[in-house]
């Protein structure tokens, strides 16, 4: 059972692992986007009925990915064109999504699609224990093995990173060097937005193998808040996003291994752990904050 | 034009091409003239300080020369021939390099990142080989700087080292320095010095803005003294001008010296403030105050020294009672008169940007003459007029909102309200910030006549020698460590300098 729990946090965990590492580019970049749960939704419908029309789950990610982008995309108007707050916008485009994927998605509720399905890695996936567990899954969780370390490096080692980080800790100094604050913000958002979208679309193509209203279910937010549990590190929100995925699982193996316990208990489980979280952590992972950002949460300090 | 330059180059025989020559530039900003007819020359080898008051369009001029404004008039030439940078990258590309007073790093990044966004150069960092690069040009220029160290843990001096390297290795050959000692204590201001020697040697260009005379007097070749847009004074080797005539040149007028009578400390009488052991957080939440012992008695001026950073705010704020103490205790003798605050960020603490001069003048916490169960604004205008007389920092108009004020606007209010009433505790952070000479004058005298009507008076500024004038006492504090008190009576820079450094004196 313990590694069935294991092997469903990984898959669990691999859609809030996409939105937490987009997230992390945007908030790099000094936006905050509380609409990721709304970029997941999009993503997952967007992913369902690529997939169902075309036939093939890869086109899906695609159309899963613009879906979250265009999601960004507007928030990056809003945002950073026209200054909105990024509360308000963020919020409103999630229950814009919220709503625009039950009106547009009733069509694909229970359509069949020819989904994700897993590939054990040969020879790895035979290990005892560890190949259930990391081996033996659709190719969306074998892709995000490689981006929690690529958009380390791209953020920590390029110079595209450099403008992005530049642009969430301070601003002045990119423009100084001429470069365009807005145009890297733009990127950092539709970026991260494209990747949400991933994330939602890893949710319906390849988990749940199905489209269903509010199916995201605050994996969106989860990732938000994982953002700041991992200090704005890739790689910690690999861990961090398993570690929900975990939290996840544990309700249907619970379920599919005839304990009875709560339904609805157990899938507060991930938001209680936030929480638990939230308050042992406190303020201290703040001091990692990127500059720009902390002026958006208190416009009145500029430390 | 031809012919100008013809002109000129015969009036240049012998003598080495200008590395940047200004001719007339005029800048307009609406009614204001920001610049009128300036002329600037800096030849390669040599350092040019550049002095005038708050306002007097050094900035406006530096801006044109770095390609952040366009000039109305007047025309620029590098190396002789003509530009007109439309933007710092175009004057970067001219070999134009500026030092900014806020210094443009990134705290977060480290000193390799920060040079590397100047840098542009492939699409990876590839640090380590950056780093070397780093170490090699520091060596070269005498800039001891740790490539790999984030700047936030930098010291102001040290982050300017970084700031110099960056600008160099990017290729500048005219390096300008916009008001670089103003945060340095004095031993990092001689360090800084010998770097602006070397780059003079190597037959770089220096433009030194300040509005520290001595340092003009030290190490500048030439000197041009700006006032009200205009060149007033432009001439060589600024060694022969005394104190005296470059103040007469900033100002227009002379400025007889602050007469300051040194009445011997009263019997200490119970203080006004007494801080034991006072330890508080810093708004990142570390210990930014750490278990300072001081005493401010009636009738006493303590100043306090130090680098930007080490602890000032969060002393005021702490004296105040604005910020908790962790552990040990703060004790304010309120003989009636309570305390009076100028703050640190005057803008951000003590003003309500919406509101008025005339409203800002009831914000004080003293009774409001009351009309019905309104405010008799008619007599709060009255008593503001006396007021605005009396303190003589000539605020603007009182129906102005603050927040179309300048900085040196919003100052003279604060000033004006807060050094208007009598008090039995001062406490002033930076009070000449933004301040002409007259009124930075004005408000010394203010500061000292509550010393003598008996208040205490706690004075945080980072200019040593208006401490040194003014106060009785100073306090330097190194890294939230209160390190050391010394007699202004034959108080030696150097050694106060050497405490603000963190060494001992």
């Amino acid at each position: 059972m313990i590694i069935d729990i294991l092997a469903g946090a990984v898959r669990g965990g691999t859609s809030i692992m996409y939105a937490g590492l987009g997230e992390t580019i945007s908030e790099r970049g000094g936006v905050i986007n509380l609409g990721t749960e709304g970029a997941m939704l999009l993503g997952a419908l967007g992913g369902y009925a690529v997939t169902a029309e075309t036939g093939n789950p890869w086109l899906g990610v695609l159309g899963g990915a613009l879906a979250g982008a265009l999601l960004s995309l507007t928030h990056a108007v809003l945002v950073v064109s026209r200054r909105a707050n990024q509360f308000a916008s963020g919020l409103t485009l999630y229950f814009l999504a919220l709503g625009v994927t039950a009106l547009f998605g009733v069509g694909y509720v229970s359509r069949q699609i020819n989904a994700f399905t897993p590939v054990p890695v040969p020879g790895l996936s035979e290990i005892p224990g560890l190949g259930p567990i990391l081996f033996d899954h659709d190719p969306l969780v074998y892709l995000a093995y490689v981006a929690a370390p690529v958009i380390w490096w791209v953020l920590f080692r390029t110079r595209v990173g450099l403008l992005v980080r530049t642009a969430g800790e301070r601003t002045e100094a990119l423009e100084v060097h001429g470069y365009s604050v807005k145009a890297v913000r733009y990127c950092a958002t539709v970026a991260g937005g494209a990747l949400a979208g991933i994330g939602g679309a890893h949710i319906s193509i390849a988990y749940a193998n199905s489209w269903f209203e509010n199916m995201i279910a605050g994996r969106g937010f989860i990732a938000v808040a994982l953002v700041i549990f991992a200090m704005w590190n890739p790689i910690r929100i690999m861990a961090g996003a398993y570690l929900f995925g975990a939290a996840l699982s544990l309700a249907s193996v619970l379920q599919t291994s005839g304990i009875a316990v709560n339904q609805f208990a157990l899938n507060a489980v991930p938001f209680v752990l936030t929480l638990v979280v939230l308050a042992v952590l406190g303020r201290r992972t703040m001091l990692a904050a990127p500059d720009e950002l902390l002026k958006v949460f208190d416009n009145s300090r500029t430390t | 034009m031809t012919t100008d330059a013809v002109a000129r180059a015969r009036g240049r025989v012998g003598k080495p091409a200008a590395l940047l020559e200004v001719r007339s530039l005029s800048k307009r900003f609406g009614e204001v003239q920001a610049n009128w007819d300036v002329d600037l020359t800096v030849l390669p080898g040599t350092v040019h300080g550049l002095i005038g008051e708050n306002g007097a369009g050094k900035s406006t001029l530096l801006k044109m020369i770095y390609g952040v404004y366009t000039p109305d008039e007047g025309r620029m030439f590098v190396d002789g021939a003509p530009v007109s940078p439309g933007s710092p990258a175009d004057a970067r590309a001219l070999g134009i390099g500026m030092v900014f007073q806020d210094l443009r790093l990134v705290p977060a990044l480290t000193v390799a990142e920060n040079i590397a966004l100047a840098l542009p150069d492939g699409p990876t960092l590839r640090l380590a080989r950056l780093a070397a690069r780093i170490t090699e040009a520091s060596e070269a220029y005498g800039l001891a700087v740790d490539p790999s160290a984030q700047v936030r843990h930098l010291s102001i001096g040290e982050r300017q080292r970084a700031e110099i390297l960056k600008v160099l290795m990017t290729g500048a050959r005219l390096v300008i320095l916009d008001e670089p000692t103003s945060v340095l204590a004095p031993q990092e201001v001689e360090a800084l010095f010998g770097v602006v020697a070397q780059l003079r040697d190597r037959g770089l260009g220096v433009v030194l803005v300040t509005h520290k005379l001595g340092e003009v007097r030290a190490i500048a070749d030439q000197v041009t003294v700006l006032r009200g847009g205009q060149v007033i004074l432009n001439a060589e080797d600024p060694g022969n001008f005394s104190d005296a005539e470059l103040v007469e040149a900033m100002v227009g007028r002379r400025v007889p010296p602050l007469a300051v009578e040194r009445v011997a400390v009263p019997p200490r009488e119970r203080a006004v403030l007494e801080l034991r052991g006072a330890t508080a957080l810093g708004d990142r939440g570390h210990v930014a105050l750490k278990g300072v012992d001081l005493d401010v008695h009636p009738g006493e001026l303590v100043g306090v020294a130090g680098v930007a950073g080490s602890g000032q705010k969060e002393l005021c704020e702490v004296a105040l009672g604005l910020r908790p103490v962790t552990s040990g205790s703060v004790r304010v003798d309120d003989t009636g008169g309570g305390a009076v605050a100028v703050p640190e960020d005057p803008v951000a603490d003590s003003v309500v940007p919406g509101l008025t001069v005339l409203e800002h003048m009831v914000l004080d916490g003293r009774a409001v003459p009351r009309r019905g169960l309104g405010i008799d604004w008619p007599a709060v205008g009255a008593r503001t007029a006396v007021l605005d007389e009396r303190v003589g920092l000539h605020m603007a108009p009182t129906k102005r909102t603050l927040s179309s004020l300048s900085g040196g606007n919003i100052q003279r209010v604060v000033l004006t309200r807060e050094l208007g009433q009598d008090a039995s505790l001062v406490v002033a952070a930076y009070p000449s910030r933004g301040l002409d000479v007259a009124n930075t004058r004005r408000t010394q005298e203010l500061l000292l006549q509550h010393r003598a009507r008996g208040a205490g008076v706690l004075m945080v500024s980072e200019d040593l020698d208006e401490l040194i004038a003014v106060a009785d006492r100073i306090a330097v504090m190194h890294d939230g460590h209160l390190v050391g008190v010394v007699d202004t009576a034959g108080a030696d820079r150097m050694s106060i300098g050497r405490l603000m450094l963190g060494g001992v004196a």
